[in-house]
C-alpha cells in the first residue's frame, strides 16, 4: 500500500497544508498475545494503518488517527455498526457519522480522501450553499459509492458525495466501498461497473456522474438556488 | 483537485477566461492562459477527460508510456505549478452582460470575459435494445473502470478503432476470452496495437458483424 514514492510525496505535500485539527477513528481487530502484547488480527489492518500513519505523520499534528479494536471497544463498534475491519469513520462534533471508508485511501483515492479531511476541518466547501438551500427537501440519505482502485472516475464521484455529506449537517452520510476488498458487498448489490452510486439502497446511478445528477437523485425535482 | 488548489476560486471575480471541460485540451488552454498571466479557472465534469480511462498512452511526444490515470496526475501537477483551479461542476446557462459573461450552475455563478469551450466528446453508443437497461450490469464503456469485474469471464468489445483494440488488450489481462466484434473488414487500430491484438491468444476478432440486441443471460 502506498509503496509508490510518488504517492507518498503527494500525501506529504498536501497534508502539510492542513491547518485545523481533524480526528478520524479507524476500527481494526486486535488480539492480545500471551505475553500481553497486542497484534492486529485482521490481515489488511497492518498495511492499512501504515498508510494512514503517513497522512498523520505529515500533518504537523493536525490529523489524529485513533485506532480502535472492535475486540476492545465492542460498545463503540456496536454503536457505529462496525461489521468489518478496517473501517475509517469521520464523526462530527455531535457524534454523528458523516463518512465511512471501507477502502484504503491510496493511489487515485488519495485526492478525495485529503479533500474530505480538509473540508471536514472547515475548508471551503464548493457545494455547501446549494446543499443548505435545499436541505429541507433532502431526506436522510446514505450514499454508497462502490469503487475500485483502477477506476479513473471514482475519485470524482467520491469527492462530490463526501462534500455533499459534509455540507448536509448530518442528513447525508456516505459509505465508500472498494468492491475488490469487499467483493461480497459488490455481489450483494449486483455491481458490475464502477463508480456505482446507491441512494438509501434504492435509487442507483452507474458510471461517472456529476454534482447535478447526485443532487437530482437526492431531491428528485427542481433545484432551488440563489447566488 | 486538492482542496488547497480551489481555495483561490473567487465567485465575485471576473475571470479573464473560464475554460469549460476537463480534458487535455481544456487543461492545455488553461496552462497557456496562466502563462500569459491571465486569471483562469477550469470548470469541468470529468477531470482528465476520456484519456483518464485509457489503459496506456504511448503516442504523446516526450512520454514513452504512461497510464491514463498517471497522465492525468501529471496534468494535476502541471496545474498546481501554475496555481490553476479546477471546479467539478456543470454549467447550465451562459448570459452576456456588458463586457463579460455570467455562467450559472446549480452550485455557483461565475463571471468571465472570455469562455473557452473544450468539452470534448462523448462515447458513441450502440443504440440497441438492452444497452441502456443493462448499463452497469454487464454493459460497460470503460475497461479500466470495470475490467476487474470480468475476471475469468468471456467478454466482447464492440468496435474496431484503436480504443477498441486497447480496451480489448486491457480486458485480456483478466478475462478468459475477449471477442472484438467489428462491422468492418479490418480493425483500424494503430499497427502496434493491431499487432498486439493479433498476437494475444485470448483475443478473437469477429468481422462484418453488428450487434443487434443484448440477449438475455449474456452481458455485453
Amino acid at each position: 500500500m502506498a509503496s509508490d514514492e510518488h504517492y507518498k510525496q503527494i500525501i506529504r505535500k498536501e497534508m502539510a497544508k492542513l491547518k485545523k485539527p481533524v480526528k478520524l477513528k479507524v476500527f481494526t481487530s486486535q488480539r492480545i498475545q500471551p505475553d500481553g502484547t497486542k497484534i492486529r488480527a485482521c490481515m489488511d489492518c497492518g498495511q492499512f494503518m501504515s498508510l494512514l500513519r503517513i497522512y498523520e505523520e505529515n500533518s504537523n499534528g493536525m490529523l489524529t488517527i485513533e485506532e480502535l479494536s472492535i475486540d476492545n471497544n465492542p460498545e463503540f463498534a456496536k454503536r457505529y455498526d462496525i461489521s468489518r475491519v478496517p473501517t475509517i469513520l469521520f464523526i462530527d462534533n455531535n457524534g454523528k457519522e458523516v463518512i465511512r471508508y471501507l477502502a484504503a485511501p491510496q493511489g487515485a483515492e488519495i485526492q478525495p480522501f485529503i479533500q474530505s479531511i480538509f473540508t471536514f476541518a472547515g475548508a471551503p466547501n464548493y457545494y455547501e450553499s446549494t446543499i443548505k438551500q435545499n436541505l429541507n427537501r433532502i431526506n436522510p440519505t446514505t450514499i454508497k459509492v462502490m469503487m475500485t482502485e483502477t477506476c479513473p472516475y471514482c475519485p470524482q464521484v467520491i469527492t462530490i458525495a463526501n462534500m455533499f455529506a459534509i455540507a448536509s449537517g448530518g442528513k447525508i452520510r456516505t459509505v465508500i466501498i472498494d468492491i475488490n476488498a469487499n467483493p461480497d458487498i459488490g455481489q450483494y448489490y449486483d455491481a458490475a461497473g464502477v463508480p456505482y452510486t446507491i441512494f438509501n439502497d434504492q435509487k442507483t446511478l452507474t458510471g461517472m456522474v456529476g454534482p447535478n445528477e447526485i443532487l437530482r437523485a437526492l431531491i428528485g425535482g427542481n433545484i432551488h438556488v440563489s447566488y | 483537485m486538492f482542496p488547497t488548489d480551489s481555495l483561490g476560486f473567487d465567485p465575485e471575480k471576473i475571470y479573464d477566461i473560464i475554460v469549460l471541460g476537463g480534458g487535455p485540451t481544456a487543461i492545455g488552454c488553461a496552462i497557456y492562459a496562466a502563462r500569459f498571466a491571465m486569471d483562469v479557472l477550469i470548470v469541468g465534469k470529468t477531470f482528465g477527460g476520456l484519456i483518464a480511462t485509457t489503459h496506456i498512452v504511448e503516442n504523446y511526444p516526450g512520454i514513452t508510456s504512461v497510464s491514463g490515470p498517471g497522465f492525468v496526475e501529471m496534468f494535476r501537477e502541471h496545474m498546481q505549478s501554475l496555481n490553476i483551479s479546477y471546479i467539478s461542476d456543470e454549467i447550465g446557462s451562459i448570459e452576456q452582460k456588458d463586457d463579460y459573461f455570467v455562467l450559472q450552475s446549480f452550485f455557483q455563478q461565475f463571471k468571465a470575459r472570455t469562455i473557452c469551450i473544450a468539452t470534448g466528446s462523448e462515447r458513441r453508443k450502440l443504440g440497441i435494445p438492452g444497452e441502456e437497461e443493462f448499463t452497469g450490469r454487464g454493459v460497460s464503456y470503460c475497461a479500466t473502470c470495470d475490467g476487474p469485474f470480468f475476471k475469468d469471464k468471456v467478454v466482447c468489445v464492440v468496435g474496431g478503432s484503436d480504443s477498441a483494440a486497447k480496451e480489448a488488450l486491457f480486458l485480456a489481462q483478466n478475462a478468459k476470452k475477449v471477442y472484438i466484434i467489428y462491422r468492418g473488414k479490418e480493425i483500424r487500430a494503430e499497427p502496434i496495437n493491431k499487432k498486439r491484438v493479433y498476437e494475444n491468444e485470448k483475443i478473437e476478432i469477429i468481422y462484418k458483424t453488428m450487434i443487434q440486441e443484448r440477449g438475455e443471460g449474456y452481458r455485453i
